[in-house]
């Protein structure tokens, strides 16, 4: 049973309506990632949970009991701001133990819990310093340590890692996760980095525009995108836009003159105009004449460390080669018809075809590759 | 980024109800605090104010066919334009060389060049009566060095009084220049460099253009406060009139409906001058790409050229300096005994016994005090609940508040004292009306006026400072309204609240111009105490008056200057 559920909450700031009927429901002791770009409404979502916004109409539940009414006080949500939002005028001790002032608990006890809660976040002895004498990953964890220490029912966290340099971001994020863990808390974080959302949270809410486009495990979402949005949003891709050609799947690329395989299209009726997005892991470089091949020009070559990005502009087939005579030619041959990317791993260049590949303005062959990621198609024009 | 692209309302989110009645409550007090006596007084000289309709509009008329009201308008822009001029010569070079150059003492002079700006406009006029004046030190020097008979000149009239101004207004474009130059960045001047300007070319076409809304800023300020002087012309014009000086005079010969005509036709011209000002400000803010790191200071070169600049710096400084120490020595001259030597030939704490020893001479400061203290308190208390109303509520209710806060800072307080003698010597309670002159409570009334911008403004740049998520954090970890308030936002805003409690202390302490018009005997304050010493010629007692008012200013400008430097703290 879902210990925190979010019922068709909605809320505009004047004419602009920034969160559209959003339900959702976190498990306990699940993280949860809102993912999404700027003006997504993910802040704005998880300061209605945190009780600094009201929702315009639906509920927050928390273990069945409603909780919009609840004022931020007196909600119990633990909360770990973009810019930590310590009290520059307080030292780290008296920061951590701000929460539990209210409680009337005896100067030794807090002190305790002052010290259990800076352990977790391994800054132990920290207790004396001042929040501008630590440094930015520190002051990260000592946000952290303050909103744990009210033992809180629900961690909030916005943007918890976009202030620290790329470096330290990548430690902290393993701090990060493994004090989540420890504390075994039901965790909802905000962020825009589809990596953070991915290896921080269990399952990824995708917002765009006020609207949840889709909730899933991370492996959902890149193989299974819901929405055109989705697809192209999480993780690279290009759209190409196609018409189902057989109940198998089959797309007919628009004037590339193949098509390629789409589980996803077998759902929809022959002929219908498709969106077929296709990730650069999805395709490879194959030889002219094998299945699915269209004809291309590398137009740009990014190397990314384990894999190298070609970016392959599809051209119409040329006349008479590698089609059936007398089928009328599709296209101009010169003129792109569509633009994808391929990423060939840099280990173990498998054909002939991928080494000859590497110049720029070089013309080659791509289809999908038959391990990566499958063409997904969407209805055309369905995507936001 | 988030979603910070969407409108976000204020700090602790206008949804979760934050309750308006308190902050409307606020507004209503400060309404019938600084607005209603200035509408009162606007109504009575149009002759709508209920009494004789027919006289006012004579008064108005009379205000226009009178050559000597056009006179006191002219001679009023004229020498505030003037004061713009001289101090902004003294004021910008000035900033220019403490900001730039580097050399030994270079940081507290720099500081003890701003101090005329914390000192009560009085005591700089006394002291530049003990300096400058028929008898002063440097009168006195002239005449025996030139063997004359009498003073070589007299200090009155319009140079006097642009004397006294230069010396108390330079501060501003001081404080301003060094301000705007210690924004600038390094990589304009590397930058026009590189193109090939010299230094000359350099400042002309970058630095001054640069610099052009912060000396517009201290121009208006300087505008301003010439235009509200009262102290330095009623001391040294004689038949030199301003419209402050005509005010008063028109209320002392009872004509108070001359009085309303002049003080409507001064405010005019006051909000004329804001309007200027906010105008300036939003060009101001409009500027962008001031960023980075300021230049370096060029360390003055050589040995010889060091010394040199720091004895310039040094002699400066002392210049400025010297007429409050002259009060200084003025409060230790004993009675009679300094006739016709340059330098007075006795010493003594007599002054000083005379004072503290008799509690009719003491009364004054008591008076000062308690009236000072309580106009601060009720002042910060006020100012504080107002622009936290600004702050939470953006609208229509905000910027009352904030324009409520802001407006005596604008008005003469020679308008503010006629004002309040109209409005509160009259008793109808049922339009907010009450008789208060000639009470102990209309001074600190007034006071508290004056004050509200100080401590206003102050709360107001300390909350606008205050990341929004403090509060936040607080109430998420579970704090109330008010503990927030005790533990988060107080303590934050304290230095800044400090530095204006400060100001505003050491203004209504040293106060003359609202004084002047609404003391009674029992509420006399320093200032009366001063210029009546000064008619009976007791200089000495002038000056113990005034040295207490000029350490009690300094002490007040350390505590608003370290308050500055904490608030930085706060804000990295």
């Amino acid at each position: 049973m879902a210990f925190l559920t979010l019922e068709s909450l909605d809320k505009s700031f004047g004419d602009l309506r920034v969160l559209d009927a959003i339900s959702l429901a976190v498990a306990e002791g699940e993280v949860l990632a809102l993912l999404g770009p700027s003006g997504s409404g993910k802040t704005t979502l998880l300061r209605l949970l945190a009780g600094f916004e009201v929702p315009d109409g639906g509920r927050i539940l928390l273990d069945g009991d409603d909780v919009a009414p609840l004022p931020s006080a007196r909600r119990r949500f633990g909360m770990v701001f973009q810019h930590y939002a310590l009290f520059p005028h307080l030292t780290v001790g008296q920061n951590v133990a701000f929460g539990l002032a209210g409680r009337k608990l005896p100067k030794v006890e807090v002190g305790r819990m002052v010290a259990d809660a800076l352990r977790q976040v391994d800054l132990q002895g920290f207790e004396e310093r001042r929040p501008g004498e630590i440094s930015g990953g520190q002051q990260q964890r000592v946000a952290l340590a303050r909103a744990l220490a009210i033992s809180p029912r629900v961690l909030l966290l916005d943007e918890p890692l976009s202030n620290l340099d790329p470096a330290l971001r990548e430690r902290t994020r393993r701090e990060l996760r493994t004090a989540i863990e420890r504390v075994g808390i039901t965790t909802v974080l905000v962020t825009h980095e589809q990596e953070e959302a991915f290896d921080l949270g269990d399952r990824v809410a995708v917002l765009h525009r006020g609207r949840l486009e889709q909730v899933g495990r991370p492996e959902e979402l890149y193989e299974r995108p819901a929405t055109r949005f989705v697809a192209t949003f999480v993780g690279r891709a290009a759209v190409l836009p196609g018409q189902v050609a057989t109940a198998e799947g089959d797309v007919a690329l628009d004037g590339a003159g193949v098509t390629w395989r789409s589980p996803a299209a077998r759902v929809l009726d022959t002929g219908a105009l498709v969106d077929l997005v296709v990730r650069p892991e999805g395709l490879a470089f194959v030889d002219a004449g094998a299945e699915g091949a269209a004809r291309g020009r590398v137009a740009a070559r990014r190397y990314a460390g384990s894999v190298t990005l070609y970016r392959v502009e599809l051209l119409a087939p040329r006349r008479g080669r590698d089609h059936g005579a007398g089928e009328p030619a599709l296209g101009d041959a010169g003129q792109a018809v569509g633009t994808v990317e391929v990423a060939v791993a840099e280990r173990g260049v498998a054909t002939a075809a991928d080494a000859s590949a590497a110049a720029v303005g070089t013309e080659v062959h791509v289809a999908p590759h038959p391990e990566g990621p499958a063409p997904h198609a969407f209805p055309a024009g369905s995507g936001r | 980024m988030s979603a910070r692209g969407v409108p976000q309302p204020g700090p602790g989110g206008a949804g979760r109800a934050r309750p308006r009645w308190p902050y409307v409550a606020v507004g209503a007090v400060l309404a019938w605090l600084v607005g209603y006596p200035l509408l009162i007084t606007l109504l009575e000289a149009l002759g709508l104010g209920g009494a004789t309709g027919s006289a006012a509009e004579g008064s108005f008329r009379e205000f226009v066919q009178r050559s000597d009201e056009w006179k006191a308008l002219w001679q009023t822009l004229w020498i505030s334009l003037a004061s713009v001029v001289t101090a902004g010569l003294v004021g910008v070079p000035l900033g220019f060389v403490f900001e730039r150059a580097d050399f030994p003492g270079r940081r507290l002079l720099g500081a003890l060049v701003a101090l005329p700006v914390a000192l009560p406009p009085l005591v700089g006029v006394i002291a530049f009566l003990f300096l400058y004046g028929e008898s002063g030190f440097v009168t006195r020097a002239v005449s025996a060095v030139l063997r004359l008979e009498e003073s070589p000149w007299r200090l009155d009239g319009a140079f006097a009084i642009l004397l006294v101004h230069t010396y108390s207004m330079y501060v501003y474009f001081y404080l301003f220049t060094r301000a705007a130059l210690s924004r600038l960045d390094a990589a304009l001047y590397e930058a026009a460099a590189s193109l090939g300007a010299g230094r000359w070319r350099i400042l002309r076409e970058v630095t001054l253009p640069m610099l052009r809304p912060a000396i517009a800023g201290a121009a208006i300020l300087t505008f301003m406060t010439s235009l509200a002087s009262f102290s330095a012309p009623y001391i040294f014009g004689g038949g030199f009139r301003v419209m402050t000086t005509q005010i008063f005079f028109s209320k002392l010969n009872g004509d108070l409906r001359m009085a309303q005509v002049e003080t409507v036709v001064l405010a005019a011209m006051a909000l004329a001058g804001l309007a200027a000002l906010q105008w300036t400000d939003r060009a101001v803010s409009t500027r962008g790409g001031v960023r980075g790191i300021a230049p370096a200071r060029r360390s003055v070169g050589g040995r010889w050229a060091r010394w040199t600049a720091a004895a310039a710096g040094w002699g400066l400084a002392a210049v400025l300096l010297l007429p409050h120490a002259t009060v200084v020595l003025i409060s230790f001259v004993p009675p009679g005994t300094w006739t016709t030597e340059v330098f007075p030939p006795e010493l003594s704490l007599v002054n000083y016994n005379a004072v503290y020893s008799d509690a009719e001479s003491l009364r004054p400061v008591v008076n000062s005090l308690w009236m000072a203290a309580a106009a601060t308190l009720a002042a910060l208390a006020l100012g504080f609940a107002a622009a936290r109303g600004a702050v939470l509520h953006r609208g229509p209710l905000g910027r009352s508040l904030e324009g409520l806060i802001s407006l005596p800072w604008a008005v003469p307080g020679t308008v503010f004292a006629i004002a309040l003698a109209t409005t509160m010597g009259v008793h109808a309670p049922w339009v907010g009306r009450f008789v208060l002159v000639g009470t102990p409570v209309l001074l600190p009334l007034a006071y508290l006026l004056r004050n509200l911008p100080l401590t206003g403004r102050a709360a107001l740049s300390g909350l606008g400072q205050l990341d929004p998520a403090l509060e936040e954090a607080a109430a998420s970890l579970g704090a109330g309204r008010w503990r927030t308030l005790a533990r988060v936002v107080v303590p934050l805003v304290r230095p800044a609240l400090a530095a204006g409690a400060a100001l505003a202390f050491i203004t209504a302490l040293g106060d003359f111009v609202v004084s002047i018009v609404l003391y009674t005997y029992d509420t006399r304050p320093i200032s009366m105490e001063i210029l009546g010493a000064l008619r009976l010629q007791e200089l000495g007692i002038a000056g113990v008056y005034g040295v207490l008012l000029a350490t009690a200013g300094a002490a007040a400008f350390l505590v608003w200057g370290s308050g500055e430097v904490r608030e930085n703290q706060v804000r990295t």
